[in-house]
């Protein structure tokens, strides 16, 4: 299928694991495609992928065995790495992040700003005492720009599925989240709710320092990488011969690959896709200056966390398999 | 060729070495397998019994979670009523997170229409086959290969009882945050390994090393407590850590050992090799000075006294028939130094 030449066809099957939030989350598209166009079989492997409702949660399957990889947002990653020296980043995977502070449709003239959020309940991918998600990093960060100061809102873990978001805010069980491409954009054209910021704008990302962070990182245990350096160097091939497919072909072929067929799902997908052009690494290579705003970033949104202060991006990098550019 | 005294005595005391060194090696590997036989016998008991109670605490806390959630549930009263909440009872399950035991469950009628389904992962949704009366079931669910304990218990649904069903995944990570260093864990049912502490890896490693979970020097199973003894998983415990006592470490007491037994003999046939030579010295110079003197003189006697009490008998009864040979012919007044 899709002309991917199956090179190590003969070669006995390499199992691989790779555990994402998800399913049906844009940021994850390219670890769901994997399968779908082969380029796992291509290089003599066969991916396995599992869902999880956010990034600690993927990263903890990764962590207990579940899977031999996580791709997560990086920050997720920085803040478990605090507390677990073996997490390893080792390719680029997304280098938009298209986060979205969605508020529920029935708030619509009465929640014009952040600041009007003070008081309300707001739902996260995932949520976790002692590690942070990516969306409650963002979400922090936002509010406090925003004039609103921790503990002067709610916060509730409603996973990563479409469903859950959608059912919360129409329920009125939260009333905003941080939501993701391309659930941001069904809900607001479903008129479940309405963006009040996406970082995916070019002006929010002028507002908020350290906003193009590195939204999706393949992620690896590093005593497994001294076990196993081959492991890790196939999967990083596979995720590299994806991200090639995407950079050459059209955001209709990228819905037919993944099997989107529902004409207006469908088109929603195209729609943010070709809006977001660069939302996909082409290489899996990392960008100093990429590093350098997820540093700033983990940084701004832990204000008061010595630990996460004195973290240093570098310590968790491995470029080996992907290199570097400025 | 007849080989000289030193060749002979130098092949004996090398073979006798050689022979106290083989029996130091041996005695020395028998102490090491004795000694880790009985500690890994030791640790494998201690794992067995250790995992053993782990595997009671899972259940006992399952099954207070199960008891617990469904408690929660009811007590939201979705469920009651002629119209039944099912959206709010999702926003409720929801923003649990990921604080509920069980990834999965379903509450469905008797019989069997279901009302609610709520996956906070992947959705799960094996065939199950209840018999009259059971609690828990173990099923494998097609989707993802795991194999699950699901918990049935009744709830009510405001008219009538319907059923929870809660479904708790075997999977590796289970076993992962089960496991101690030292040792590893595996999972079988119907034959087969299902999960591993050591991941996917692990389970196919483990297909090449056993064909069924069982008894060995370094491993020791466990059936999982709990429904269907004939048909309920089991744990394979393997003891990985290193041997209490290494060959390498053994050679340190062996080598310090053969060096003190060669000290003591060289000690020993030194102190033996210069008495016999003394002693045979004695008798030499007596025999010498007798046959210089034609009798028996201090000197000789002398000589002769420590010829006698040297540690050769050969050489001590020459000393004693000389002695007794000698002393006639001084006592008939042949006296050597008289002129003729």
């Amino acid at each position: 299928m899709f002309l991917l030449l199956p090179n190590l066809a003969a070669a006995e099957t390499t199992q691989l694991s790779v555990s994402i939030p998800g399913p049906g989350a844009a940021s994850y598209y390219p670890i769901e495609l994997i399968p779908k166009i082969g380029a796992d079989k291509a290089e003599g492997a066969e991916l396995r992928i599992t869902f999880s409702p956010g990034g600690p949660d993927a990263l903890n399957q990764m962590l207990n065995n579940n899977t031999d990889f996580a791709v997560v947002g990086l920050p997720a990653a920085m803040s478990v790495r605090l507390k677990d020296s073996r997490l390893t980043a080792i390719a680029a995977v997304n280098d938009l992040p298209l986060y979205a502070l969605l508020v529920r449709q029935g708030l619509k003239g009465e929640v014009k700003s952040i600041a009007d959020l003070k008081g309300k309940t707001i739902g996260l991918h995932s949520n976790s005492a002692s590690s942070k998600s990516t969306s409650q990093q963002v979400l922090e960060l936002l509010f406090r720009r925003g004039g609103v100061s921790p503990g002067s809102y709610r916060i509730i873990g409603i996973g990563r599925r479409w469903e859950s978001e959608a059912l919360m805010l129409k329920t009125g069980s939260v009333d905003a989240v941080i939501g993701d491409e391309p659930h941001a954009s069904h809900m607001a054209a479903e008129k479940i709710a309405y963006p009040l910021v996406h970082l995916g704008d070019t002006e929010t990302m002028r507002q908020f320092a350290g906003a193009g962070f590195l939204r999706g990182a393949l992620i690896a245990r590093s005593d497994k990488l001294e076990r196993d350096p081959d492991k890790a160097a196939l999967m990083v091939r596979i995720l590299k011969r994806t991200l090639a497919w995407i950079a050459t072909h059209s955001p209709e072929e990228f819905a037919n690959a993944m099997g989107i067929n529902e004409p207006d799902e469908r088109k929603k997908l195209i729609a943010v896709l070709n809006k977001y052009p660069r939302q996909y690494s082409k290489d899996g290579s990392f960008s100093n200056r990429q590093l350098r705003d997820t540093e700033i970033f983990f940084i701004d949104s832990q204000t008061g966390n010595a630990q996460a202060q004195h973290f240093r991006i570098d310590s968790m990098i491995n470029d080996q398999w992907v290199g570097r550019r400025e | 060729m007849q080989r000289s005294l030193n060749a002979g005595v130098a092949i004996r005391l090398a073979c006798t070495l050689l022979v106290i060194l083989l029996c130091l090696i041996a005695q020395a590997i028998w102490i090491k397998e004795l000694a880790n036989d009985k500690a890994r016998s030791k640790q494998l008991s201690s794992a067995r019994e250790h995992y053993a109670v782990v595997l009671a605490d899972l259940d006992r806390r399952w099954g207070r979670e199960a008891f617990n959630l469904k408690a929660r549930i009811e007590a939201q009263n979705l469920l009651d009523g002629t119209k039944q909440h099912t959206e709010q009872l999702l926003a409720f399950l929801i923003s649990q997170g990921t604080s509920i035991e069980f990834p999965s469950l379903r509450i469905e009628k008797t019989n069997g229409d279901v009302i609610v389904a709520y996956d906070y992962a992947s959705h799960v949704n094996p065939r199950i086959k209840f018999s009259p009366g059971q609690e828990s079931v173990w099923v494998q669910n097609s989707g993802d290969g795991n194999l699950y304990l699901v918990i049935r218990q009744f709830i009510w649904l405001g008219k009538e009882n319907g059923y929870l069903l809660l479904f708790k995944p075997m999977d590796n990570a289970l076993l992962t945050q089960m496991t101690y260093p030292g040792t590893r864990l595996s999972l079988w049912w119907k034959g087969q390994p299902i999960a591993s502490s050591d991941g996917d890896d692990g389970v196919r490693n483990i297909r090449l090393h056993f064909q069924k979970p069982e008894t060995r020097d370094d491993s020791v199973t466990l059936t999982w407590s709990g429904p269907e003894s004939e048909n309920a998983p089991k744990l394979l415990i393997e003891v990985l850590s290193d041997e209490l006592i290494g060959t390498f470490s053994m050679t340190k007491p062996v080598a310090l050992a053969f060096m003190v037994i060669v000290i003591a003999i060289a000690i020993a046939f030194s102190t033996l090799w210069l008495n016999a030579i003394r002693q045979l010295d004695g008798l030499l110079q007596a025999d010498k000075r007798f046959d210089a003197l034609g009798q028996v003189d201090d000197k000789v006697m002398s000589a002769l006294q420590t010829a006698k009490t040297g540690p050769i008998n050969d050489l001590r009864s020459l000393a004693e028939s000389a002695e007794r040979k000698m002393k006639p012919r001084t006592n008939s007044g042949d006296d050597p130094t008289r002129d003729a």
